[in-house]
């Protein structure tokens, strides 16, 4: 019953996460603009985004490198006013934001602008420390060796080893794999907070910190695995009884749904399928890894040969979906394979693949020619299969390092995503505004989509609408097209040809009445 | 050589009055300057077509601060007036005025070969900001398609900045 409520509770969890939107807010304009030079030190600031959201830290770095936070911050759906009481110096300062959108993801960025003159110094950087990378990688790989090696060998205590006597040893190493896996999963929580909230070491103690982490979709993959390490320890406890196999199994299947509730993977689409494929992937990893410390702990034992031909069993097929899943998420990660070789990501990907490759050597040497010797009864064959052994465990531990890494690089095919996304610009008069989407937002045949509003906000419905791109530095006069009006009041043109990428100016004409017409103008940056 | 000297002279000249002219290719007053609580004869020039075809409809917006419009009838051409309430209540020597001619439209064919002219008459009101600019905001319908002298120049621009501005005057202080 309670391995059912469990199930149940995971199936609940993953499904209400695969529903959440994935639409991140996008931040539309700021007053001052990116590179501004005022006369005065402003009174305000305002960034305006695309939906409503929640700031988290707003503070303005002045020339000298001190750090202001603002006295008020009001937000009225999505624009964003900070108001300081300070002056700030003359020099160039950079206002640095980190908000959260209607989903629940961090969304963080910087506008420098200069008061008087430009200076140098404040430069906009990484907003992550490398020693909170470092801490993160860390405790994730933490996580990662007691979710899947802990758990792993939860269930190969009940399910391979279940009649055979286990030793002392082998107990107590589980246990505490996973002890430092529920201990690596806490110090994770606090340190995403710290990465989300971009707060100092010294705010770990902050409870803001750990709530603001709470509604990052990484806490609820630290929670599940959390929740399925007690279940492994308690099925650990409970060794030879049904509720051992029970239990363990329902936390092996916690560990493949810790592991599809977050990440860059499980967020891929078909999302339910991608998923599913991180959970197995996770499962048979769990179920490899978690194999390997209780094989080790048996190899001097007399019955060794009988549970590992047992092991070798169940190890051909869940390697096969090991592979298959891997290639599977793989193949969409990677969008192309160049991609292997080229990006952060699939060089990362390029060295796993390595050490699996490596791994599945030494598997099969163990499956094919030291388990029939061993069978035979050669005397130095337990000491060859010992070393195999540690030498799999020890590329287990560099895979999942290496998987930790995956925490710090998009993969190609969000970056790919990223190419395709479209360019946004706000170009706001008194008499009217308008949103200006350009898609996709690089260099090439661009297509246009504007929604205009009255300088209230109210609605705005022009009788005609020109749109005109130049690019003067490159000697480009204006390309015109005339927009056409859709159903739902957005407008479209194009495409335009903008090559090549640069700060192209736009101008929109949007005819209000027969005798008034707003000009919005404004520049735009087409990336490569 | 002193006549053709002069000659050369009087054709710079020429030259020199005639490059107003090019502005030509837009709807323009003829003249651009006005004074306060003075009378101002508005004559606008429309010198082409839209995309050389015939203009069958020339409607001009009445700025507000110019009061008492009265439009000139053309032959050949029909004229309406749209009369319509004042922003404010401008009060002159004799009475208050709360409402006056807002657009006059004349339609009627003039060949993108030819030139015309379509006049208003009407007061400066001294209420209006000395040294600033009144917009004549001026629609040209054609056989083919539309011309809109409607574009107000944006602080920091001037009328040369754009395709289709709007038809300026500057409305000036009295000297006394």
């Amino acid at each position: 019953m309670f391995v059912a409520s469990l199930m149940a509770l995971f199936f609940v969890f993953a499904t209400s996460w695969t529903q959440c939107a994935f639409a991140h807010a996008v931040l539309l304009q700021t007053q001052p603009a990116e590179g501004t030079v005022l006369a005065e030190s402003p009174e305000r600031l305002v960034l305006t985004f695309n939906e409503p959201v929640t700031p988290l830290v707003v503070q303005v770095i002045d020339p000298t490198g001190v750090r202001l936070a603002p006295d008020t911050i009001d937000v009225n759906n999505g624009a964003m006013t900070v108001r300081f009481s300070q002056t700030l110096a003359k020099g160039t300062s950079l206002l640095s934001y980190r908000v959260i959108s209607p989903d629940g993801h961090p969304v963080a960025g910087s506008v420098s602008f200069s008061v008087g003159h430009p200076s140098v110094g404040v430069a906009a950087s990484d907003p992550t420390p490398p020693v909170l990378k470092v801490l993160i990688w860390l405790a994730r790989v933490g996580f990662y060796i007691g979710l899947l090696a802990g758990i792993g060998g939860a269930f190969f205590r009940n399910w391979i080893e279940s009649d055979l006597p286990a030793t002392k040893p082998a107990r107590q190493q589980m246990s505490w794999l996973i002890k430092a896996g529920l201990l690596s999963a806490v110090v994770g929580w606090g340190l995403q907070g710290l990465d989300a909230t971009g707060a100092g070491f010294e705010s770990i103690v902050s409870p803001p910190v750990w709530g603001v982490a709470l509604s990052t979709s990484y806490a609820l993959t630290l929670a599940t695995g959390a929740l399925a390490m007690l279940v492994a320890l308690v099925a650990g406890s409970s060794f030879r009884r049904p509720t051992g196999k029970l239990l363990s199994a329902a936390a092996l299947a916690g560990a493949g749904a810790a592991l599809s509730l977050s990440g860059h993977a499980s967020s891929a689409e078909p999302r339910a399928l991608m998923g599913l494929a991180v959970g197995l992937h996770g499962i048979c990893v769990a179920f490899w890894a978690g194999a390997l410390l209780p094989l080790l702990d048996a190899s001097r034992r007399f019955d060794f040969w009988a549970l590992l031909r047992r092991f070798s069993h169940f190890a051909v097929p869940a390697v096969v979906l090991l592979g298959l899943t891997g290639v599977g998420i793989a193949s969409v990660q990677l969008a192309s394979p160049a991609a292997l070789l080229t990006t952060a990501y699939g060089q990362i990907l390029a060295l796993k693949l390595i050490a699996v490759a490596l791994l599945l050597c030494l598997a099969l040497v163990n499956r094919f020619w030291l388990t029939p010797a061993l069978a035979d009864g050669a005397e130095h064959i337990p000491r060859k299969l010992r070393t195999s052994i540690q030498a799999e465990l020890a590329l287990m531990v560099v895979i999942l390092c290496l998987a930790g890494l995956w925490r710090f690089t998009p993969p190609p095919r969000a970056l790919l995503i990223a190419d395709a996304q479209p360019a946004h610009l706000h170009i706001h008069t008194e008499q009217a505004m308008v949103d200006v989407t350009l898609t996709p937002g690089h260099a090439g045949l661009v297509n246009v989509g504007l929604y205009f509003q009255n300088g209230e906000f109210g609605p705005l419905t022009p009788k005609e609408v020109t749109v005109q791109f130049s690019l003067p530095s490159a000697g480009i006069e204006a390309i015109e097209r005339k927009a056409t009006p859709g159903p739902d009041g957005l407008w479209s043109a194009g495409p335009f040809n903008l090559q090549p990428a640069g700060a192209w100016d736009l101008r929109v004409d949007a005819l209000i009445t027969d005798f008034s017409k707003a000009i919005l103008e404004d520049r735009i940056e087409i990336r490569p | 050589m002193k006549i053709s000297n002069a000659i050369r002279t009087t054709v710079s000249a020429a030259l020199l009055i005639a490059t107003p002219t090019l502005a030509f290719a837009h709807a323009t007053l003829e003249v651009k300057q006005a004074t306060l609580k003075a009378s101002y004869k508005a004559v606008m020039r429309i010198g082409h077509g839209c995309e050389g075809t015939a203009t069958l409809k020339v409607r001009i917006q009445v700025p507000e601060g110019y009061i008492n419009v009265k439009p000139m009838p053309k032959a050949g051409w029909k004229m309406e007036t749209v009369v319509g309430k004042y922003a404010k209540e401008y009060a002159t020597e004799h009475v208050k005025l709360t409402e006056g001619v807002k657009e006059v439209i004349w339609t009627g064919k003039l060949l993108d070969a030819h030139y015309d002219e379509f006049v208003l008459t009407g007061t400066i009101d001294g209420s209006v900001a000395p040294n600033s600019t009144m917009w004549f905001p001026t629609v040209q319908e054609c056989e083919k398609g539309f011309n809109r002298w409607i574009e107000i120049p944006a602080a920091g621009k001037s009328p040369s900045d754009y395709k289709e501005p709007a038809p300026g005057l500057r409305v000036v202080a009295p000297a006394n």
